[in-house]
């Protein structure tokens, strides 16, 4: 059997030699089809199918609260959240079915300096029992205990092993230093080990009570220490799926009954393997579609590589046959057939796998690159199970390209074929497939072309967005002030004096400040108008807000329609006040002024003020194309007077020069606290030397 | 006395011309074939003599009648089961010689051989004889196409008779050689038929016919009666 099987592949390699032509094409053709598959196999193994490498990683499960009555998007698409502190302690007390439960805060910005040499790191606010709940311990120092957590208690911090290295020069003595967190004394207790940055891509982790105490039910209200944690657990052994969902689901309802003021939307829960609430269901769904589109190229190779194939059917119709009368089987002329196309399988799987090398390289660095990047625990590498997909794709592209040929090639008259002049059967037959599979061709190339023309029109569609301004005039950067640098009022003056600054400078023609992230994501929700009753929540109508200072609507040339712009002075704690856009007007006010009328946000733990409407504005694109409401109807309040004062803003120019003035201009202001910025997004790393 | 090998009763051939129209190659051919026979099938052009050929060795499924090779009924057994016995019993030699030209000529001995269940072993064993046997072992890694005519209708005969069979097919087994190769052809079958190897051949050649014991002669698909003894 094997020794035949090799000498079918000596064989088959001989014969593709002799026709170079299409040893060449059939090659060419497969290996693109192989390497595109084995790259996005890669990219679907990295991101969904290798997971988490901790102990037993099967068993860790993400927790949130659900409103049945929201939509997939407000209840996280599914996964849920937990609103607070206290409903995470309230569950963690409660369930039966975890060993362990931690609540965490990731991606978070903290400030550390070390021998005065002040450095930021993306850290995590975490629970004393999250890294006991993954398996993983310190291999210098030691873990967080309950004491580290509490509120009040001395601040502690464990490196990541690659600042350890980097910044903290592998110091073995680092255990038990004082440094300065977020501008003040903190101790290193720990060291984690290399490549562990769970769970995005940490660099250092501190306790979460410790910054944020949990806020006792009747006391929550919106700001920066109502932290909401992400909340995970590791299942006992012999607990299920079914059973967590069905007791946390219990949970949520007695909470909602208990707690109505906080809780009543959240009636139902939602336990999912922690994977999955890491990797949206959304990017899961297009990087399996990614493959399943890719494989369709593949099998357009493969066809195209069998129609090649039936060209070489007839060629060898006479030789099949002379083997049948020399005593072979249909099914060993078709296994010497299907060998041959497993050789030329082989050698594109093997072109496939160089080009899926030098693919998943050049993906990595894109990646790599994001701004965004992704978990540090999805690798894009070609590991066994990858090999062993190609090696799967590589036998279906043989069955695919090769057992149809081979089929019709062993069905040939034998007899007929070896008279002289004999033809038999086998061209015609081939001749009609040859022709079906060219119109099957045909068909999902043209299928595939329509699926990515449209891709490609949606990606156009979005960059000729209207978004209400020329985007292209206004230039923005991102600021944050550090946690604890700044007193409420302190940074208020900061953004004020700041604005001041900017606007003072001749090079801009106006400046202004806004909370919209990259002036795509603004905030949005539910809110209520003056005169209605909503006797449920879902009768309040959703709409987008954004906190602005003034002239944000001129850097972004928006005429006022009616009434006012903000002035630098409004505030909250004068008079609340917003501005709507033209498309909120119409949707409340039609034909008549929305001029002193009112609006507030809706949020049941904290009662919001009703802000007086004293001027409207034109729509804009609040946030960009992600908007998924029907109109852009939204409101505007003043960034400067919120709040509580914000931490974070985005500036907006509008610059009289060129861009090389704005960098110039920018670290002319903002001196020496740059680690890195681009056009669109300048990241103020060490503010407060911004007030000095 | 030797024993009937073939035997074949109203065995008729034919190809459908339309609606309950058929067109005969062969009809009604009775013929009983002894063991260790050299039977020559001679007639015009369109006779049915390959056609009669490619029945008796099992290419050829499409006839009706009945067809006994020793005491196996053919027309009754299955594709698989014929093609076991065509195997086990019978060599055949083309006039195109039908080597196949990807394969050295080791390799074309050895073809016949791997479709069978000979060990590794015993097929390089088997090859080697056949090859010092028509003395060709100076050949053996030589393609068909380095070959003269001759020496490929020598390497096609040693190809028909290297898996042993008891029956040996031939059709027009010279038609492409000059006469002294066709003699050197003749001479081997002779000597394979007195070593106890049954042989049919197809022939126009009047010559050839005469290298053996019988003549079946084939009019417009009908055997002639009178067989002759040349």
């Amino acid at each position: 059997m094997f020794d035949s099987f090799f000498q079918d592949i000596r064989v088959g390699l001989r014969l593709l030699f002799k026709d170079k032509t299409f040893c060449f094409l059939a090659v060419l053709v497969l290996g693109l089809g192989i390497g595109a598959a084995t790259t996005q196999f890669t990219v679907v193994n990295g991101v969904v199918l290798r997971g988490l490498s901790f102990p037993h990683s099967e068993q860790l499960m993400s927790v949130g609260l659900l409103d049945p009555k929201a939509s997939d998007q407000n209840n996280n698409f599914g996964l849920g959240f937990i609103p607070t502190a206290q409903d995470y302690e309230d569950l963690k007390n409660a369930q039966q079915s975890f060993a362990m439960m931690a609540g965490y805060l990731n991606g978070s910005t903290i400030n550390v300096s070390y021998k005065n040499n002040p450095q930021r790191y993306t850290g995590g606010y975490v629970t004393e029992d999250f890294f006991k709940i993954l398996g993983v311990s310190p291999i210098l120092g030691r873990d967080f205990t309950a004491e580290d957590n509490k509120p009040g208690a001395e601040k502690v911090a464990i490196l990541g092993h690659e600042i350890w290295k980097r910044d903290f020069n592998a110091d073995p003595n680092i255990i038990g230093q004082s440094v300065r967190m977020n501008g003040k004394a903190a101790t290193i207790i720990g060291v984690m080990p290399p490549n562990f940055k769970f769970p995005v891509s940490e660099e250092l982790w501190t306790p979460l009570y410790n910054q944020f105490p949990p806020i006792p039910r009747g006391e929550l209200r919106i700001g920066p220490n109502n932290a909401a944690p992400s909340v995970m657990g590791r299942l006992k052994p012999g607990v299920t799926l079914d059973q967590v969902n069905a007791e946390f689901i219990g949970l949520a309802r007695r909470l909602a009954q208990e707690y109505p003021k906080t809780n009543q939307n959240f009636t139902s829960a939602s336990v999912q393997p922690l994977l999955n609430s890491m990797i949206g269901p959304q990017f899961r769904q297009t990087v399996w579609a990614m493959l399943a589109a890719v494989i369709l190229v593949l099998l357009i190779a493969c066809v195209n590589v069998m129609n090649m194939q039936f060209g070489r059917v007839a060629l060898r119709a006479k030789e099949l046959a002379i083997r049948g009368a020399l005593g072979a089987t249909r099914w060993r002329l078709v296994r010497q057939m299907l060998t041959e196309s497993f050789v030329v399988a082989g050698l594109g799987a093997i072109a496939g796998i160089l080009l899926a090398f030098w693919a998943v390289d050049m993906f990595t660095r894109v990646t790599s690159a994001l701004s965004n990047p992704l978990p540090y625990w999805v690798q894009f590498t070609i590991d066994g199970r990858a090999l062993a997909f190609t090696v799967g794709i590589t036998l279906v592209a043989t069955i695919a390209s090769g057992l149809l040929p081979a089929l019709i090639s062993a069905h040939g008259n034998a007899a007929e074929m070896m008279k002289e002049g004999g033809r038999g059967n086998t061209s015609r037959l081939a001749n009609i497939i040859m022709r079906v599979l060219v119109i099957g061709q045909i068909a999902l190339t043209a299928g595939l072309l329509i699926a990515a023309t449209l891709q490609i029109k949606s990606i156009r569609n979005q960059l000729k967005l209207n978004y209400g301004y020329d985007e292209n005039a206004v230039y923005t950067a991102r600021m944050a002030l550090l946690e604890g640098a700044y007193t409420e009022d302190g940074r208020r003056e900061f953004f004020k004096r700041a604005v001041r600054e900017l606007r003072a400078n001749s090079q801009f023609e106006v400046a202004a400040l806004s909370d919209r992230f990259q002036m795509t994501f603004a905030g949005g929700g539910q809110y209520e108008v003056d005169g209605q009753n909503y006797l449920i929540d879902r009768d309040r109508p959703r709409g987008n807000y954004e906190a602005v200072s003034d002239d944000y609507f001129s850097a972004l040339r928006l005429k006022i329609l009616e009434g006012r712009d903000f002035t630098i002075d409004d505030a909250d704690s004068k008079q609340p006040i917003a501005i709507v856009n033209a498309s909120f007007a119409r949707r409340h006010w039609g034909n008549q002024s929305a001029l002193g009328h009112q609006v507030r946000i809706f949020n049941p733990g904290q009662p919001q003020p009703w802000r007086t409407i004293v001027g409207v504005v034109p729509d804009t694109l609040m946030q960009g194309p992600f908007d998924q409401q029907t109109d852009n109807a939204g409101f505007y309040m003043p960034l400067l007077g919120a709040q509580p004062a914000t931490q974070f803003c985005t500036i907006i120019v509008r610059p009289r020069g060129g861009q090389n003035s704005l960098i110039r201009i920018c670290q002319s202001i903002f001196p020496a606290h740059q680690r890195g910025y681009t056009m669109r997004s300048l990241v103020a790393t060490e503010s407060s030397r911004i007030c000095s | 006395m030797n024993s009937t090998m073939i035997k074949l009763k109203n065995l008729e051939r034919s190809y459908p011309l339309g609606k309950e129209k058929f067109f005969y190659v062969l009809r009604e051919i009775n013929l009983d074939i002894e063991e260790g026979d050299f039977v020559s099938v001679m007639g015009p052009s369109g006779a049915g003599k390959s056609t009669l050929l490619h029945i008796l060795g099992m290419h050829d499924h499409g006839w009706q009648g009945e067809y006994f090779l020793g005491e196996a009924a053919v027309h009754h057994l299955k594709p698989k089961e014929r093609a076991t016995l065509r195997n086990e019993q019978i060599g055949f030699v083309f006039q195109q010689y039908h080597l196949l030209d990807d394969l050295t000529v080791y390799e074309n001995l050895d073809i016949p051989l791997s479709y069978r269940r000979y060990s590794k072993s015993e097929r390089a064993a088997l090859v080697a004889d056949t090859l010092d046997r028509f003395q060709i072992v100076g050949k053996k890694d030589l393609y068909p196409r380095q070959l003269s005519g001759g020496q490929q209708q020598l390497v096609g005969v040693a190809r028909a008779i290297i898996a042993e069979p008891r029956l040996l097919l031939a059709d027009e087994p010279t038609g492409n050689l000059h006469s002294s190769q066709g003699e050197e052809i003749m001479e081997l079958f002779r000597k394979l038929n007195d070593e106890g190897m049954t042989i049919i051949q197809v022939t126009h050649s009047e010559k050839n016919a005469s290298y053996g014991k019988r003549i079946i002669q084939l009019r417009d698909g009908w055997v002639i009666p009178n067989n002759s003894t040349p």
